[in-house]
């Protein structure tokens, strides 16, 4: 019984002897060679500058978003104090 | 294509030299991150990746290894990002039910049928298969790349970024592994 089963082990660990290699699509080796021209072709047309300015854009819509936030969070803290020590001031009052 | 003179047309951008370059490696890298992914879109992309990056990295290199191992290394780091990002997706997405156990997610299900196996052995490749891409990630790498592209212990250690006793071990474990998850799968269906 064992031996069946370690003669299929054994059997299936070797299963890919003589494994052929897959042939590459001439479609893939074409998109492969235009690999220079598209590089160039991004490097011409979209100068350095404009991609440094659109990752500045970035950073700064981020910058803003994160003070936007905080202030909010901020303010919401600040309202609910004062609605608990408005609601609790009659307890300082004298009776 | 590991001659000076070849390597520096390249380092100059030549598209010839590029387009020799295509001609000697597509093939091997293709096939190496085919076997690796388990997937011929997946692949293809992938190949794409990888020589975008050795033509835009081939002026870092330095010429310490062969050009072959140079772009495997790429290729391999390549497979790795693509299996990071396949396992965040997995985590963060609907694919993995909340139910699924452990035991479930151990279970071998062959879905890869290679085209370049032999037809005899197509349902026991499957299977292995299968068995392969639950490895851990190291072992898988060291023992597809022996195994399946036929590349040395030693090259592979000089692609890996570490010793030759250690690819030992990480194929001498990758193989238990298997035989483990082998025995297990014989036992809950071919017996």
């Amino acid at each position: 019984m064992e031996t069946k089963k370690d003669n299929w082990m054994n059997a299936t660990l070797e299963s890919t002897e003589g494994l052929r290699p897959v042939a590459l699509s001439e479609q893939l080796k074409s998109r492969l060679k235009n690999i220079p021209s598209e590089i160039t072709v991004f490097e011409k047309t979209i100068p350095l500058s404009a991609v440094w300015l659109v990752a500045a854009s970035i950073a700064l819509l981020i910058t803003v978003n994160v003070v936007a936030v905080r202030t909010v969070k901020k303010t919401k803290k600040q309202q609910e104090t004062t609605i608990y020590s408005d609601y609790f001031s009659y307890l300082e009052q004298d009776l | 294509m590991e001659s000076q003179e070849e390597i520096n047309a390249l380092k100059q951008g030549s598209q010839l030299a590029f387009n020799q370059l295509i001609d000697t490696f597509s093939s091997k890298v293709y096939n190496l991150s085919f076997n690796l992914l388990q997937n011929q879109e997946d692949a293809e992309d992938v190949t794409q990746e990888i020589f975008t990056t050795v033509f835009t990295s081939i002026q870092q290199f330095k010429g310490d290894s062969k050009l072959s191992t140079w772009i495997y290394r790429i290729a391999v780091n390549k497979c790795k990002e693509h299996f990071r990002k396949k396992s965040r997706k997995k985590r963060f997405g609907f694919t993995i039910s909340i139910e699924q156990n452990d035991h479930a997610e151990n279970l071998l299900k062959p879905h890869f049928d290679h085209p370049g196996v032999l037809l005899e052995n197509k349902e026991r490749a499957n299977v292995l298969f299968a068995a392969i891409e639950q490895l851990p990630e190291n072992q898988k790498l060291a023992f597809s790349m022996h195994k399946l592209e036929g590349i040395p212990y030693e090259e592979i250690a000089v692609i890996l970024e570490t010793s030759l006793s250690s690819v030992e071990s990480l194929i001498f474990r990758a193989r238990q592994n298997l035989k483990q998850k082998l025995a297990r799968y014989y036992d809950e269906n071919e017996r």
